[in-house]
C-alpha cells in the first residue's frame, strides 16, 4: 500500500468518522439540523477523497472517464449540503443563492451522467503515468470543454458570493467565531481546491487532483464548531443538573414535593417528598387516577372538576385537598400548576408543586370553631335580650287583661248580676292569662344567661385575640388595623368570652359603617388607656359613616339600627354586658369623620372592694 | 279618727293602670292611679295615702327613683313594686328602701289584694306606733327639767332615797317630783313609765354623779 492511498484513504475515514459522530448527535436530538446538515457534507467529502484516490489507480481511459464523471454525485451532496448547513448554522445566506447554486451542482450531477468524458473534457485522449516522491499515479489529459468549465467558474463563484454573504451577515450578527472558523475555511479552501483542480485540469501540474483535503479542511473546521457546541451542550447539561440539585434541596427543606404530569401518555413524575405527601411507594408508577384515588372520597369529583377547569382555562391549576396519609391520619394539601399547551392548544403536560397546608389549615378551621362559638354566643346573648324584652312588652297587655277581667268578675259580683256564661268566659279569660304568663316566665328562666367567669384579665390581650379571629375578616372588608395599647395596664375584671364579643361587635359595626369609603380609607384604630379614678378605656375608632344626627342615646335601645338587615341588638347586647361589669358604653363621632366608640371598665381592685 | 284607705298607684302604661285601678276598685279600696311619675310625686298626700302600687319599669323615673324620692322627703308609705321580672340587686335595693311587696305582672287578683291588705296594715301600724311616739312625745314635753331628771332616775330603778341623794335634795321633794311626772305621763304604775321611756328612747340615768 503506497503512502497516497493511506493519505486518500485516511482524508475518506476521518470524513465518514466525523459524518457517523454527528449523525448519531443528530439522531439523539433532530431539532439540530445542522448536524444532518454536517454529516452529509462530510459523507460527500469523503466520497469525494474516495473518487480521487481511484482516479489515480484508473487503468483505461475508459475507466478514468468513468470515474472523473461519478465524482460529481459526492460533489453535488457536498455542495447541497454545505449550503443548507451554513444556512441553518448560521441562519444566514439568500435563499435565491442557495436555490441558484444547488441547482447548478444537481444540473451538473444530471449531465455528467450522460457526457461520456465528464463535464471537463470534450474527450480525454490519453492517461500520464507520474510518480512523486516514489509513488506513481495516473492523470489524465485531454481537450478541455470550455463552456462546462465556464460554467464551473459561474457555479463557484455563486457558491462563493452565497458563502461570503452568508458569512458577513452571520458576523455582523455577532457569531463573528463561527463566521471566522467556518466560512473563512470554506471560502479559503473552495478557492484553493478550485483552482488546484484546474491547474491538475489543465495539466499545469502534474499532481492528484486535491479537493477532497480542502473538503477535508472545511469539514475539521465546521467539525471543531460543531464539537464545541457538543461541549457547550454538556456544560449547560451540567448546569442544569447543578441547578436541578438546588432546586430538590430547596424544595426538600420546604417540604414541596414536584411533579409532572405529561397529558397525551397520562404518566406522573413526582419526587420522594411529592410521594410521601399523597403516600406513594417511591417506585409506583403513576398516572391521573392513582392520584385521584389517594384523595379523600369526598374530595375526589372537585379534584378532577378543578384539573378539567384549569386545563380550559388557561392552564392555572389550583386546589386544596386532603389526602388520607399511610399513617391514617387526614392532611390537608395544596397544589399549585401550569399546564403547558402545543401550537394546536393541546395541553401537553402541567407542572407544579404540592405543600402539606395541614398545620395552616388546622388553625384556619380552630380559628373558625373559635369564631363559631363566638357567634353562637353572640347569637345566644341577643337572643336573651330578644326575649327579656319581648317579655316585658307581652306582659304589660296580659297584665291588662288578666287584670281587667277579674275586675269584671268583681262588678258582676258585686251587682249581683247573675250570667252565668259570662262568669265562665271571665273565668277562661283569668286562666288563659294566667298560663300565658307562666310561658313568659319560664322562657325567661330558660334564656337567663349563663354564670358568669369573672376573672382578672388583660384588656390588651382580650383585643389581641379579637382582632386576631377577625384577621381574615378585616382582610376581606379591606380594612387596615391601628393598634394604640397601653403597655402595662393592670388587670380588670371580667367575663372573658362577654368583653370579647364587645369588643368584637364594636369592631364589626366599625367594618359595616366604612364599607362605603374606598378601602385606602377603611383604617380602624383599637386603643387601650388608663383613666384615672382606677379606670381602663377601650376605643374603637373609624373613618365611616358617623352616627346619625342627635342619635347618641338611641343606638344603645335594642332594635334600633342603621343596617338594612340589622337586628338593632349589637349595641344594646354590649351595654347590657358592660353594665354587668360595672363598665360604662358610649360613642362620639369623631371631629373629622366616623365615629368612636369608648366602654370603660373598672380596675380589678376597685371591682374587688 | 279614720284611717285612710286611698290606694295610690303609679304604672305608665295606661291600659295596666285603668285595668288594676279597676281591679282594686271593685275589691273595695279606694284608688287614685297616675300614668305619669311626676304627677304622682307632686300631688301625693302620704296622710291620705294608705299604700302605693309601683311599676318597676318606668322610662325617666323607675320605681326606685319615686321610693328613693319619698324617702328623702321622709313620706312613710308602704309600697308594693309590681315588676316585668325582677333580678335579685334590684329586690335587694327595693327591699332595703322598705318595699312590702314585690309582685310579678300578670298580677292576680288575690296576690294583688292580699298585698294591698297587708301593706295597708303595715302602715296603719306605722302610722300607730308614729302616733303613740307623738303622743308620749307631747307628754314628755310637759315635764319640767327637774321632773324630766328624776324620770330617767325612776326608769333606771333606783330608790327615792338614792334620786335624792343624787340631785342633792330630800326624799320628800322626789316623791312629790314623781308623783307629778306619773300623772303627766298618764300612767299608774312605774312598769309603764319605763315602757313609755324606752319607746321615746330615753337613757337611764346611772348613779354617780
Amino acid at each position: 500500500m503506497n503512502w497516497l492511498t493511506v493519505l486518500w484513504s485516511m482524508a475518506a475515514a476521518v470524513c465518514l468518522a466525523l459524518a457517523f459522530v454527528h449523525l448519531l448527535a443528530w439522531l439523539q436530538d433532530r431539532r439540530k439540523r445542522e448536524r444532518i446538515w454536517f454529516s452529509l457534507a462530510a459523507i460527500g467529502a469523503s466520497g469525494v477523497a474516495l473518487t480521487e484516490l481511484m482516479a489515480m489507480k484508473a487503468e483505461t481511459i475508459d475507466q478514468y472517464a468513468w470515474i472523473l464523471r461519478s465524482t460529481h454525485a459526492p460533489l453535488a451532496l457536498l455542495h447541497v449540503s454545505l449550503i443548507k448547513f451554513v444556512r441553518s448554522y448560521f441562519c444566514s445566506g439568500r435563499r435565491w443563492l442557495a436555490v441558484v447554486v444547488s441547482s447548478f451542482w444537481i444540473i451538473l450531477f444530471v449531465a455528467n451522467l450522460f457526457l461520456p468524458y465528464s463535464s471537463i473534457y470534450h474527450e480525454i485522449t490519453g492517461l500520464n503515468h507520474r510518480s512523486s516522491l516514489g509513488e506513481s499515479f495516473v492523470v489524465g489529459y485531454g481537450k478541455i470543454n470550455e463552456w462546462a468549465a465556464l460554467a464551473c467558474i459561474l457555479g463557484i463563484s455563486a457558491m462563493l458570493v452565497f458563502l461570503v454573504d452568508a458569512t458577513v451577515t452571520a458576523w455582523r450578527q455577532g457569531e463573528r467565531r463561527r463566521a471566522t472558523v467556518v466560512g473563512g475555511s470554506m471560502i479559503l479552501f473552495i478557492v484553493s481546491g478550485t483552482v488546484q483542480s484546474a491547474l491538475v485540469d489543465n495539466e499545469v501540474i502534474q499532481v492528484p487532483y486535491m479537493i477532497g483535503f480542502s473538503f477535508l479542511a472545511i469539514v475539521m473546521a465546521m467539525g471543531f464548531e460543531l464539537s464545541s457546541d457538543l461541549a457547550y451542550a454538556s456544560r449547560l447539561s451540567r448546569d442544569l443538573e447543578e441547578s436541578e440539585r438546588r432546586m430538590s434541596l430547596a424544595a426538600e427543606a420546604a417540604n414541596l414535593g414536584l411533579w409532572v404530569w405529561d397529558i397525551p401518555t397520562d404518566d406522573v413524575w413526582m419526587t420522594p417528598q411529592g410521594r410521601v405527601l399523597y403516600g406513594f411507594d417511591p417506585t409506583e408508577k403513576l398516572d391521573l387516577q392513582s392520584f385521584i384515588e389517594k384523595l379523600h372520597p369526598e374530595d375526589r369529583e372537585t379534584a378532577r372538576a378543578e384539573i378539567t377547569t384549569s386545563l380550559s382555562n388557561g392552564g392555572v391549576y389550583e386546589s386544596k385537598h386532603r389526602v388520607a396519609s399511610a399513617d391514617g391520619q387526614m392532611r390537608w394539601v395544596s397544589a399549585l400548576g401550569r399546564a403547558e399547551f402545543d401550537d394546536n392548544h393541546h395541553p401537553l403536560r402541567m407542572l407544579g408543586v404540592t405543600l402539606d397546608i395541614s398545620q395552616v389549615r388546622n388553625t384556619e378551621l380552630e380559628i373558625l370553631r373559635q369564631r363559631g362559638e363566638l357567634a353562637h354566643l353572640s347569637r345566644v346573648a341577643m337572643l336573651g335580650e330578644l326575649s327579656g324584652s319581648l317579655a316585658h312588652e307581652l306582659n304589660q297587655p296580659l297584665s291588662a287583661i288578666l287584670s281587667n277581667a277579674q275586675a269584671a268578675q268583681l262588678f258582676l259580683d258585686h251587682e249581683g248580676i247573675v250570667l252565668p256564661d259570662l262568669d265562665e268566659m271571665l273565668e277562661d279569660i283569668v286562666e288563659a292569662d294566667e298560663r300565658a304568663g307562666e310561658v313568659i316566665r319560664r322562657l325567661r328562666l330558660l334564656l337567663r344567661k349563663g354564670e358568669l367567669q369573672m376573672q382578672p384579665l388583660d384588656i390588651n390581650d382580650l383585643a389581641d385575640e379579637v382582632l386576631k379571629l377577625m384577621h381574615s375578616d378585616l382582610i376581606n372588608n379591606e380594612v387596615s388595623v391601628q393598634t394604640d395599647l397601653a403597655p402595662g395596664l393592670p388587670a380588670v375584671r371580667g367575663d372573658r368570652v362577654q368583653l370579647q364579643q364587645v369588643i368584637l361587635n364594636l369592631i364589626m359595626n366599625a367594618c359595616d359603617a366604612m364599607a362605603g369609603d374606598p378601602p385606602a380609607e377603611r383604617r380602624l384604630t383599637v386603643s387601650t388607656s388608663l383613666e384615672d379614678e382606677g379606670n381602663i378605656r377601650v376605643s374603637v375608632e373609624d373613618q365611616g359613616t358617623g352616627l346619625p344626627e342627635n342619635s347618641e342615646g338611641e343606638i344603645f335601645a335594642p332594635y334600633f339600627t342603621t343596617k338594612p338587615h340589622g337586628m338593632g341588638l349589637g349595641l344594646s347586647v354590649c351595654r347590657t354586658i358592660l353594665a354587668t361589669h360595672n363598665g360604662s358604653l358610649d360613642a362620639v363621632n369623631n371631629p373629622d369623620r366616623g365615629a368612636t366608640f369608648r366602654f370603660i371598665l373598672p380596675l380589678s381592685k376597685v371591682t374587688d372592694s | 279618727m279614720t284611717p285612710p284607705f286611698t290606694v295610690y298607684l303609679v304604672d305608665d302604661d295606661p291600659l295596666v293602670c285603668k285595668a288594676v285601678s279597676r281591679l282594686l276598685r271593685y275589691s273595695g279600696f279606694e284608688v287614685a292611679d297616675f300614668g305619669c311619675p311626676k304627677e304622682f310625686l307632686s300631688s301625693c298626700d302620704s296622710e291620705s295615702a294608705a299604700c302605693l302600687i309601683l311599676d318597676m319599669a318606668m322610662p325617666v323615673l323607675s320605681g326606685l327613683d319615686i321610693q328613693r324620692t319619698l324617702t328623702a322627703r321622709k313620706e312613710e308609705l308602704p309600697i308594693i313594686f309590681l315588676t316585668g321580672h325582677a333580678d335579685v340587686p334590684m329586690t335587694v335595693e327595693a327591699m332595703k328602701g322598705g318595699a312590702v311587696d314585690f309582685l310579678t305582672k300578670p298580677v292576680n287578683k288575690t296576690d294583688l289584694v292580699a298585698a294591698v291588705r297587708d301593706a295597708i296594715e303595715k302602715g296603719e301600724l306605722a302610722r300607730q306606733a308614729r302616733a303613740e311616739l307623738d303622743d308620749i312625745a307631747s307628754r314628755l314635753e310637759t315635764l319640767t327639767p327637774r321632773e324630766r331628771e328624776v324620770l330617767e332616775h325612776v326608769v333606771a330603778g333606783h330608790l327615792n332615797k338614792q334620786i335624792a341623794g343624787n340631785l342633792g335634795t330630800c326624799e320628800q321633794t322626789i316623791k312629790v317630783h314623781r308623783r307629778r311626772v306619773m300623772k303627766k305621763m298618764h300612767v299608774d304604775s312605774v312598769a309603764c313609765l319605763t315602757r313609755l321611756a324606752e319607746q321615746a328612747g330615753i337613757q337611764p340615768r346611772t348613779l354617780g354623779k
